[in-house]
């Protein structure tokens, strides 16, 4: 069984993370729970709207969702949907996307009519089922994509001197802390973002989105099609390592492909890199901490994987036994990942079976919890969604200077 | 509760298998001493196989202290393939037995107190790896690694093929130790 999240969440997901954007679920009520709950863990919203009494919404602040009984899968429920659009249409968000329940889309149930009915056709789509069978990283980039192609204005100007940063979305590891920082590192360089596409933004901020003159790609899975999108139809620069900034390193490396390619000054913010660097150096020192030798697993996204396992070898010494990819349809990050492991005759460690015991385990928050506690690793560490058990309090990015501190923390400290 | 045997835990893979005998005969059950050790032979030999790959013709030099038993450790790199070059024991005070060693006529066993001049020797052997205490061997510029206190059973030897196999493969210099440059 493969519990990985798939390309439908992700698309519905792709959505929640927009502001004033939202979903709604034909399909019976208990399909919505565990996304009501995902949701709203990854992106909460005040709890004063927790829309106790109102149709559709049903006590939950996100997901309304149509309610089909046993009776909808005979007589067909369109009137349902129609209902709920018309509803939800009357509320303040500006955008809304209808999906069904892999039950409900048996039905068959026309939603592009109820979307045309209530005259939502310039705010509203309909995902398409099949995203069921598509992985995650292509769930959210084709569902932003299909959104960005619907919402872009037919003129666009170019704003000079400004970034979306895309590939990010509100199931990355706290998400509002990368967006901080690299939102501090390109305005070091003189940068300003328009748009954090799928990650806390606003539709109107998508509609902005194409007039900016960079795209700064954190997790390339996540953006090859809006990449592509942004840079086909708007001329829009792409700027991507083709891996993920994790590591002192590698955040060095981004800032200076920042530097060469929009010709702006890096030397502030490799500054900033260099002031967490260097209190890393300073805890390691007063650790006295030895991890030659020390074994890692890692569960993730390829474009995660690379620059972890690199930096895990390079910068701790310590060896990779397992690294296990989620499915992609971004090769890219696969293709340097098995390079650098061959480098080291360590390419047999893909997609290799955990053994018995592994000193750390760097996954999904759950899988991790559950690793630790069985004994099969002396630390699992909290990497990435789904992590139902902990909120981040304390910042707890992967990515940039501040995503390095975290994983330092968690690697080195007993607790 | 009856105290059935008063010996030590064994450490590493021989002694475990010794150790496993001398229990069943005290306890009169013979036969399960059969099925245990073929158990923790089936272990340690899957392990071999398996880490030989890494270790086998390794030249290694080991520099330990006259209070530690290492016969265990020896024992798991010999049985590995690997190539013991020299083994060099600092003598650590006044200590009430002298350092004994099953592997003595085997080895080059050499005891001396000037870790200068065992320095010295070592690095004009040019081993791929030195083991030992980790004191003794920080500044030598070859690839180092412990030899663990944790000795008990068949278990450690396991545990410590995987170790050294890993210390081979690893980044001789962490990265980490630059940052404060």
């Amino acid at each position: 069984m493969d519990a990985r999240p798939d390309g439908f969440v992700g698309a519905i997901m792709a959505i929640e993370g927009i502001k004033d954007a939202e979903v709604i679920l034909h399909g019976p009520d208990g399909c919505r729970k565990n996304l009501n709950i995902l949701s709203s863990k990854s992106y909460p919203r005040p709890k004063e709207n927790m829309n106790i009494g109102v149709p559709f919404y049903r006590g939950s602040s996100r997901i309304p969702c149509t309610g089909i009984i046993s009776t909808d899968y005979i007589y067909g429920s369109y009137d349902k949907i129609e209902s709920a659009l018309e509803f939800v249409g009357r509320g303040d968000s500006e955008f809304i996307a209808v999906v069904c329940s892999p039950g409900a889309s048996l039905i068959g149930d026309d939603c592009n009519k109820a979307i045309s009915v209530n005259k939502l056709d310039s705010r509203a789509i309909s995902l398409d089922a099949s995203m069921m069978s598509e992985p995650l990283s292509y769930g959210i980039d084709h569902m932003l994509a299909d959104m960005v192609r619907l919402l872009a204005p037919s003129d666009h100007i170019m704003e000079k001197n400004t970034v979306n940063i895309l590939g990010l979305s509100v199931l990355q590891k706290d998400w509002p802390t990368v967006i901080e920082e690299f939102t501090e590192i390109l305005s070091l360089m003189g940068l300003k973002v328009i748009c954090t596409l799928g990650a806390g933004c606003t539709i109107d901020e998508v509609k902005r989105s194409v007039n900016a003159e960079y795209d700064l790609v954190l997790c390339p899975e996540y953006a090859d099609e809006t990449s592509k999108l942004y840079t086909e139809e708007y001329g829009i620069k792409e700027i991507s390592l083709g891996y993920s900034p994790i590591g002192f390193d590698a955040t060095d490396a981004l800032i200076r492909l920042i530097e060469k390619i929009t010709g702006m000054n890096g030397n502030k913010a490799l500054t900033h890199v260099d002031k967490y660097r260097k209190r890393a150096f300073f805890c390691m020192n007063a650790m006295r901490a030895d991890l030659k030798g020390d074994t890692f697993a890692i569960d993730t996204d390829a474009s995660v994987a690379y620059p972890l396992a690199r930096w895990m070898f390079e910068s701790l010494s310590m060896v990779p036994v397992s690294i296990r990819l989620y499915d992609s349809k971004y090769g890219r990050s696969e293709e340097i990942l098995r390079e650098f492991l061959k480098e080291h005759d360590l390419e047999n460690t893909i997609n290799a079976e955990l053994p018995e015991f592994v000193n750390m385990i760097l996954c999904d928050g759950n899988t991790a919890m559950l690793e630790q506690a069985s004994k099969h690793c002396r630390k699992g560490i909290d990497i990435r969604f789904p992590s139902v058990a902990n909120v981040d309090f304390r910042p707890s990015p992967i990515f940039g200077a501040k995503g390095a501190m975290y994983l330092l923390d968690r690697i080195i400290n007993p607790m | 509760m009856q105290d059935i045997f008063k010996e030590p835990l064994p450490k590493g893979h021989s002694q475990t298998v010794e150790w496993i005998e001398s229990v069943c005969n005290k306890i009169g059950k013979e036969e399960l001493a059969a099925p245990a050790i073929g158990s923790v032979n089936e272990k340690y030999n899957t392990a071999l196989e398996y880490y030989r790959k890494a270790l086998s013709e390794k030249r290694i030099a080991v520099l330990s202290t006259d209070m530690m038993e290492i016969d265990w450790a020896l024992e798991t790199l010999l049985d590995a393939g690997a190539e013991v070059i020299s083994v060099d024991i600092m003598t650590m005070g006044r200590n009430c037995c002298p350092f004994y060693s099953r592997f003595s006529k085997q080895l080059n066993i050499r005891i001396g107190n000037d870790i200068r001049e065992i320095s010295g020797r070592i690095i004009s052997e040019v081993p791929d790896l030195v083991i030992g205490h980790s004191m003794l061997t920080r500044g030598l510029p070859f690839k180092t690694c412990i030899i663990p206190q944790e000795c008990i059973s068949h278990k450690a030897s396991i545990y410590y093929l995987e170790y050294m196999s890993n210390i081979l493969i690893a980044n001789e210099k962490e990265g980490w130790l630059s940052w404060g440059d």
